[in-house]
């Protein structure tokens, strides 16, 4: 079941009392870094080997980072409480979600995001056509979704006619930070 | 029914309840998200606050504190070693009368120990207080003992939690987020809630501060002091390579995104929240660099608080409160233990004199320099453990775990100074006279910060939640 949006059964029933629609939710901490990797091209798919004790040192999935039952340990232990994977210290029958700033300054500011943003920002400046086909592209890639008027005419304003590598990989990171990839649709 | 809903509904109304589609639009779109945006961008947009989780909210009465210091003090201090003297323990050393014999954690079998720590009378109110303490003792009049404390199980991931969010067990929302629930915070650039330890975190981690169902705007940020570098006690606070304005061109575009993407999916809360937290995180970074620089401190201050990190955050945390965080909740910690206190079992000379020295200059000075400044008044300090530990001796030199009777002690917003309230038995084992449960203690601290424990509710999974669950009696006996 989707949680898309409709105007007719929200006037209806705008708390979702019937289940119209799947209550919104967020990706979990693993997910959301694999899709990171993913959609900035730099995903490690293989399959096997030892855990890495930085995931946010390396390409694979996050399966593969090392966590640590004894309290946070290793670097991934750190990265992963921050986005709600629960301390493998207790058992933890459902997860937790929180959104708070620390998040955000993740987003905003850490090696990790700027690594994947210069990659995504890279493969956008080399797409075919112009700013508008590239970033049609991009939202395909992220959301599987076409870009809407609006977001076409943020994206033209926000990085004009011919971006450098520094805006495209500015604006990847936009797209990367924005909720929508977090989402579950 | 009617009054139990009001918190509730008041975020409701502000967030999808009684609004029209169109209002609801407008006040998410424009009120959060965009105004936000102004209003960080150094525009001041009036009327703002109005749409956010964490506006300033009016209190169920008139409160006696706006804001609490919780001093924290995971692993089980002992109470008969700190302040509550218990003269008998010397008297009948190495015996065990009946009413000790009592089981905890583990079945010792050992006798009384008297308290190897010496205990002189302090202040007007001639309160006996343990030479560990020598600095807290001179601020005894301004301090309610509760002693007799006591709470459910002697273990202390469970203990910890019944202190901090009142269950056994996790997945419930901390008393510092049902505080910011209840009542906002009265800053737009940091956050309502912040937990703070130097080294290690208590025992449960995140469950001490977290939102658990409520939403996550009440969250507790969680900072380790133990760098004290400004720049550096939040993870990423800095971008490199990255100037302010650019960043800030960055973030008005994802804000616009997230609008956009907020009006297609219809009063999604994690969105809402989401865009919040974005935007505090990008105040926090010029915000926090300031607030958490005690070197903008006069000398006279540092020296009064101390060199020791728990020292430094007992001054942070008066740095918070007065740029308007609501709660604040500092746990010691000296290494890597999560349970600071719990070194009692095999030593209370050693590993409780270490941490008594670690906090009191600390929580003393707290307590000299609220007041100073005219704000012990309005702040409620509360210190304690989640439990005690037994007047009977666990191997020679040590103590096992007391749930049975315990002390914690508050100061400032609204109780008794120089007052003590309760008592445990003779020999400082179980909580006799005026027995205080978590649960009562919980209820009187929502209590003087004006918060009906049993209005304060929130609806989740098909029932009404209470940080004091379907228990709680305000002590109305400490309040002044």
């Amino acid at each position: 079941m989707s949680s898309r949006y409709d105007a007719e059964k929200f006037a209806k029933d705008g708390e979702n009392r019937w289940l119209w629609r799947m209550h919104p939710r967020k990706l979990e901490a693993e997910a959301w870094r694999d899709a990171l990797l993913a959609v900035s091209g730099e995903l490690d798919g293989a399959v096997g080997g030892p855990p890495e004790d930085d995931v946010l040192a390396s390409r694979r999935r996050t399966l593969y980072g090392r966590i640590s039952r004894t309290g946070d340990v290793f670097a991934t232990d750190a990265f992963l409480r921050l986005f709600d994977f629960p301390a493998a210290v207790s058992t933890a029958e459902q997860r937790v979600t929180s959104t708070v700033p620390q998040q955000y300054l993740f987003m905003l500011n850490s090696p990790f995001m700027t690594a994947r943003a210069a990659a995504l920002g890279e493969w956008m400046s080399k797409r075919p056509g112009g700013v508008a086909e590239k970033v049609g592209e991009a939202y395909w890639r992220l959301y599987g979704r076409e870009v809407s008027a609006a977001e076409r005419a943020l994206a033209g304003e926000w990085l004009g006619n011919e971006p450098g590598a520094a805006q495209w990989a500015g604006y990847a990171q936009v797209l990367l930070s924005a909720h929508e990839l977090m989402q579950i649709p | 029914m009617k009054q139990f809903f009001d918190h509730e509904r008041e975020y409701r109304r502000l967030t999808r309840g009684n609004l029209t589609r169109r209002e609801a639009l407008l006040r998410m779109g424009a009120g959060i998200g965009g105004v936000g945006l102004a209003a960080m961008l150094g525009e001041r947009v009036q009327g703002m606050e109005s749409g956010s989780p964490l506006a300033p909210k009016a209190p169920h009465f008139a409160p006696r504190a706006k804001r609490l210091i919780q001093l924290f003090m995971p692993g089980g201090p002992s109470q008969v070693d700190t302040f509550d003297y218990k003269p008998m323990l010397a008297k009948h050393a190495g015996e065990r009368p009946e009413m000790v014999n009592r089981r905890s954690l583990r079945d010792t079998k050992m006798g009384l120990m008297p308290s190897p720590f010496g205990f002189k009378q302090y202040g007007a109110s001639g309160k006996w207080v343990s030479d560990i303490f020598p600095e807290v003792a001179k601020c005894v009049d301004e301090i309610t003992f509760v002693h007799s404390m006591h709470t459910d199980i002697p273990e202390h991931a469970g203990g910890i939690l019944m202190t901090n969010i009142g269950a056994l067990q996790p997945n419930r929302p901390s008393l510092g987020a049902w505080l910011t629930y209840g009542l906002g915070a009265e800053t737009r650039d940091l956050p309502g809630f912040v937990a703070m330890s130097p080294r290690a975190q208590p025992r449960g981690k995140l469950a001490n501060w977290g939102n658990a169902f409520l939403p996550g705007a009440y969250a507790g940020t969680y900072v380790n002091i133990e760098q004290m570098k400004p720049d550096a006690v939040i993870r990423d606070l800095k971008r490199a390579g990255l100037d302010r304005k650019a960043q800030e061109s960055q973030l008005e575009l994802l804000t616009k995104l997230n609008r956009l993407q907020l009006e297609r999916v219809e009063r999604d809360q994690n969105l809402e929240a989401a865009i919040q937290a974005m935007e505090m995180a990008y105040r926090m970074q010029a915000s926090v660099p300031g607030v958490f620089d005690v070197t903008r401190e006069s000398e006279e201050t540092r020296k009064l608080y101390g060199d020791s990190e728990y020292g430094k955050g007992c001054l942070i945390a008066r740095r918070l409160i007065e740029e308007g965080v609501r709660v604040v909740q500092l746990s010691l910690s000296i290494d890597g233990y999560d349970i600071a206190w719990d070194t009692g079992h095999g030593d209370i000379v050693g590993g409780h004199a270490a941490l008594a020295k670690a906090c009191d200059q600390g929580i003393a000075a707290l307590l000299k320099d609220l007041k100073a400044r005219g704000l012990l008044d309005e702040t409620l300090v509360v210190w304690g453990g989640e439990f005690g530990r037994a007047p009977t001796s666990e191997g020679d030199k040590g103590r096992d775990h007391d749930h049975y009777g315990y002390t914690v002690w508050m100061a400032g917003g609204g109780v008794k100074k120089g007052f003590s309230y309760g008592a445990t038995d003779e020999f400082g084992l179980s909580a006799v006279e005026d027995r205080v449960h978590v649960h009562d203690m919980n209820a009187t601290i929502l209590h003087l910060m004006g918060l009906d424990h049993e209005k304060l509710t929130y609806r989740y999974s098909g029932r009404d939640y209470r940080l004091t669950d379907v228990h709680g009696r305000v002590v109305h006996e400490v309040v002044a």
